[in-house]
């Protein structure tokens, strides 16, 4: 009798993963950058985060796209809006909005603190590292798959720091920059 | 109401200490000396078990003054509530202590195992259950 292989699996199969072994092994992964180099340590979370996020953009294109790829900005942010964080965290908590000034850089916040961030506490008094720079470089990653290249980096939001200090837990912003040639081809498009 | 609570690693150290409102502030050396004799005590209150119960350890200490409360983790980490005598669900709540350090301590990438815990996550968790005004 032949044997099942993961190729007959289905391929939309979604299988919820504990979050204690995520917290788990994400704390490794930190302890790990850390002895390798502490003030390295966001570069180093987000070096990882880049090639899942390519692979991400893979799954989500196969599953939910019909093999469809998106050709505009605000669609690519709609993609990681209803797409890639519900794939992520499973639920859609977020909120795109574009920087006030500057129209290459966009802004995902989140509404609820992430998984990256819910324990890794730093002791009162010391700097403050965001370990959701991971989840930066998986945007970032799956951005630059896209052809849509771009440096996202992920900032704890200053308008909840006085909320910190009340008991509530710090909420991360993610600041997309775009490239010019984005803006240049993004500009050529909507001529035609 | 409660006085003190406490949380002691596996060797003895102190690794955590929280005051409550109203309650004289212990100072470090009483801290230390604090740590390993609950620690002993804890360790003699299992050899002194009459033969045929179960080796619990140190559980509960009532007095007409106080009361004090001990439940240890598998690891041997003790989680300590001093409350006055008319306290109820003491063990529960230190249960729900030990919940808390095992998420917002042991899942942090930042904690050294046996060191003092200073996490801002922890004193939140700590606050609320214990219901202590800012």
């Amino acid at each position: 009798m032949k044997k099942s292989t993961i190729y007959d699996r289905n391929l939309k199969l979604r299988k919820e993963v504990s979050a204690s072994s995520f917290y788990f092994l994400f704390s490794e992964i930190i302890q790990y950058s850390i002895r390798q180099d502490i003030h390295d340590l966001e570069k180093q979370l987000e070096e990882l985060g880049i090639p899942l996020g390519a692979r991400f953009l893979e799954l989500i294109i196969l599953r939910e796209k019909g093999s469809k790829k998106e050709t505009t900005i605000v669609n690519m942010l709609m993609l990681i809006k209803n797409n890639l964080w519900p794939l992520m965290f499973n639920k859609n908590n977020c909120v795109v909005e574009q920087h006030m000034d500057q129209e290459n850089i966009y802004m995902i916040k989140e509404i609820e603190p992430n998984m990256c961030n819910q324990f890794a506490s730093l002791p009162r008094g010391q700097c403050h590292m965001n370990c959701a720079s991971f989840i930066a470089g998986i945007i970032e990653g799956l951005l630059t798959a896209a052809k849509f290249p771009a440096k996202v980096t992920a900032v704890f939001d200053d308008g909840e720091e006085a909320k910190a200090e009340e008991g509530e837990e710090k909420r991360t912003v993610y600041l997309i920059k775009f490239e010019d040639e984005v803006l240049v081809r993004e500009a050529k498009s909507k001529k035609f | 109401m409660h006085y003190n609570f406490f949380i002691v690693n596996k060797i003895g150290l102190l690794i955590y200490e929280r005051k409550f409102p109203g309650c004289a502030q212990l100072d470090s050396s009483d801290l230390i000396r604090f740590g390993a004799t609950l620690s002993a005590l804890h360790l003699l209150s299992a050899v002194v078990t009459p033969s045929g119960l179960k080796k619990s350890g140190l559980k509960m200490i009532s007095s007409k003054f106080f009361k004090l409360c001990c439940f240890q983790s598998p690891t041997g980490v003790k989680f300590c509530l001093v409350s006055d005598p008319n306290t109820t669900d003491m063990e529960k709540m230190c249960k729900k202590a030990y919940q808390y350090y095992s998420d917002y301590v042991l899942k942090n990438p930042f904690y050294e195992l046996d060191q003092q815990i200073r996490f801002e996550g922890f004193d939140r968790e700590i606050e609320k259950l214990f219901a202590i005004k800012q």
